[in-house]
């Protein structure tokens, strides 16, 4: 239970970092003289702050120097004040209805009430198995290759951020950083779809970005996904915004953008050639001077993460380009099927119009919990009455979008893969709500009742989201165990473990001793099972998991004497290499199955005839 | 310049595209209809 003065700790470890931040930023957006006013000055300051931040993280603990809040305290103490300063922006739209307030209100309890959730214990999936462990490594020593954790391989800009929080003993507040990036994207949004739309529709889409079922699933956890959204979505922005304006401090800002978007996550270097055909093919080429300037940016940003592959995995690109310059310790099949399986995130094929056709409308009327209707109905019901004849920037702009939702449906069809361009659904939905608001009275009546209606059930659904997890910050033990019982048990077995414990995947980030995960996707190295023809064997698997530490494993089989399931340890136990732990509790896994410790046995505890 | 205002029958098909996209998505959110994965 966490008293009044555990709770304050808790506090301060969630916001101090997101201000050190924002003070970052506001320094780098005064240096490139970048125009901005209200909580879209704000937004941007956090956006590009975090990115640097994340940089100046990175180098810090390939050093092993330590990130106290108290030094975080010092920056935004410093820095907060660049964000007072006045650059020419009118801060207000005064042809702004009298109701926007209300939903700019609105606005800000849902973010407010989104930041108190992400301080609840981390319950979402790839949060406590994969990123908050990596961070929780790289806070327990320096920033170093990390054997058996693919994960801490594949671009971990935004889990950087969470360093600071987690070293300060606070793993719970790491993912304020995420309901920040929430914000900065809502804020985003409604800067651009009020230029675009209207002020009060650009309140809207605020709203409803904050509160739709993609950002409820993904703001209150440590999944970094928002903060690639929002990396991506303002270089593209930006991109466009040279675009139309020819300000080439918008180009700077892009290939600042796309250079920290790539560091958190590999796949959106997408949006470099998706930036520079905004920028090329739209009325206003840049000259070669500031493409030149742009793309040095750009090298500059990346090169820290490429250095970092290279002496970690021996591949500056890695994963990319595993044939010519290797995979460093981890197995080429395990990258293939890896990418294989982000595929099947939505079950259709997508190779044929029809089953593209089929994912677009899951998109709305889908029951995918990858995909299915999250981003609520508005993209699709006032989007599409946005469509007209468009300028050439505009078209540029619309195919840019098309390719790069072609390149998401085919290849990662899970829809937080695509946050970059999503933002720019919702600015669609508002010029369209917008026309249609314009056009006589049944209209208006018909879009706020649509409207009024999909508040009332994003309200609701963000209040049985986030109000237990409020509730659970004076209990978050009590909280976990209520949500993942079978996660509670596995921590249970796991500390009457030896050595490094291996567990099939889970809440790596609540277990008390080191685990190493079983799961071919989180190893790398590993297939203790087949998978698609790919198979360790049992003797090889041995070694590995021996050369890992492991000690013991806790596995979830079928209740009764029908072996565990796994060919491998069956044939271990065998032969007398492992060996269940007698008097053991037997606890509860999912789906009617049930933990069983075993232990490795030492080769001098084991009887002549075994050896 | 802003988009000219829907008028007649595309203002009716614009009210009944916003309501019934509406409706359908929550049809499949709320009362578990089935129409696509």
């Amino acid at each position: 239970m966490r008293d009044l003065p555990a709770l304050a700790g808790l506090l301060v470890a969630g916001v101090v970092p997101n201000l050190a931040y924002l003070a970052l930023g506001a320094w780098i957006a005064r240096a490139l003289g970048l125009r901005a006013s209200g909580c879209e000055r704000i937004a941007r300051a956090y956006v590009v702050g975090t990115g640097a931040a994340s940089l100046a993280i990175l180098l810090l603990r390939a050093l092993d120097v330590p990130l106290p809040l108290l030094a975080c305290a010092a920056i935004a103490a410093a820095g907060l004040p660049a964000l007072r300063t006045q650059d020419g922006v009118a801060p207000s739209a005064p042809d702004a209805p009298r109701w926007r307030r209300a939903v700019d209100v609105a606005t800000l309890v849902a973010a407010g009430l989104t930041f108190l959730a992400a301080l609840g214990p981390e319950t979402f999936w790839d949060g406590f198995e994969y990123h908050l462990p990596i961070v929780q490594a790289w806070t327990q020593g320096p920033l170093r290759a990390l054997p058996g954790w693919l994960d801490a391989e594949t671009r971990t800009g935004v889990d950087l951020l969470y360093v600071p929080a987690v070293a300060a003993g606070q793993p719970d507040a790491a993912a304020a950083v995420t309901a920040c990036f929430a914000a900065a994207l809502a804020a985003l949004v409604r800067a651009e779809a009020g230029r675009r739309a209207s002020p009060g529709a650009g309140s809207l889409a605020a709203f409803f970005t904050l509160v739709v079922p993609l950002t409820l699933a993904n703001a209150a956890s440590t999944y970094v996904d928002l903060g690639v959204g929002a990396y991506g979505f303002l270089a593209l922005l930006a991109a466009d915004r040279w675009s139309r304006d020819g300000d080439p401090r918008q180009l700077l800002l892009s290939a600042l953008c796309l250079g920290f978007a790539a560091n958190a996550k590999l796949h959106a270097a997408t949006l470099v050639p998706a930036a520079a055909a905004i920028a090329w093919l739209g009325e206003r080429p840049p000259g070669a001077r500031l493409a030149l300037r742009a793309a040095a940016l750009l090298a500059a940003v990346t090169i820290p993460w490429l250095v970092k592959e290279a002496l970690t995995t021996g591949n500056p690109f890695f994963p990319l380009f595993g044939g010519w310059l290797g995979t460093g310790p981890f197995d080429p099949r395990h990258l293939a099927l890896r990418q294989l399986r982000l595929g099947t995130d939505y079950p259709l094929p997508r190779t044929a119009p029809s089953g593209l056709a089929a994912y677009l409308l899951s998109l709305t009327f889908g029951r995918n919990v990858h995909s299915g209707g999250l981003v609520g109905p508005l993209p699709l019901a006032l989007g599409v009455l946005a469509i007209r004849r468009p300028t050439r920037k505009g078209g540029v702009l619309a195919a840019t979008l098309g390719a790069l939702w072609l390149l998401q449906a085919l290849f990662m069809p899970a829809l937080r893969f695509a946050t970059p361009i999503l933002p720019f659904f919702a600015i669609a939905a508002a010029i369209g709500g917008t026309r249609l608001a314009r056009s006589g009275a049944a209209a208006r009546v018909a879009l706020t009742g649509v409207l009024l209606v999909l508040a009332g059930v994003h309200g609701l659904r963000l209040a049985d989201a986030y109000l237990p997890r409020i509730a659970a910050l004076r209990d978050p033990h009590a909280y976990e165990a209520a949500v993942f019982p079978d996660q509670d048990h596995l921590r249970q077995l796991v500390t009457l473990g030896r050595g490094v414990v291996a567990i099939p995947g889970g809440a790596a980030a609540w277990m008390e001793r080191p685990v190493y995960l079983l799961s071919w996707e989180r190893n790398g190295e590993l297939f203790l099972d087949p998978v698609h023809g790919a198979h360790t064997s049992a003797d090889d698997a041995l070694v590995l998991l021996r050369r890992r530490g492991v000690g013991s494993l806790v596995l979830d089989v079928a209740p009764g004497n029908h072996g565990t399931g796994h060919a491998s340890v069956d044939e271990w136990i065998r032969d007398g290499v492992a060996r269940v732990r007698d008097g053991a509790p037997r606890l509860a896994a999912r789906r009617g199955r049930e933990w069983l410790l075993l232990d490795l046995v030492d080769l001098i505890d084991r009887p002549e005839s075994h050896r | 310049m802003p988009d000219p205002p829907f008028r007649g029958a595309s203002l009716a098909l614009a009210i009944a595209w916003l309501l019934g996209v509406t409706a359908l998505h929550l049809a499949v959110r709320l009362a578990g209809l089935s129409l696509v994965p």
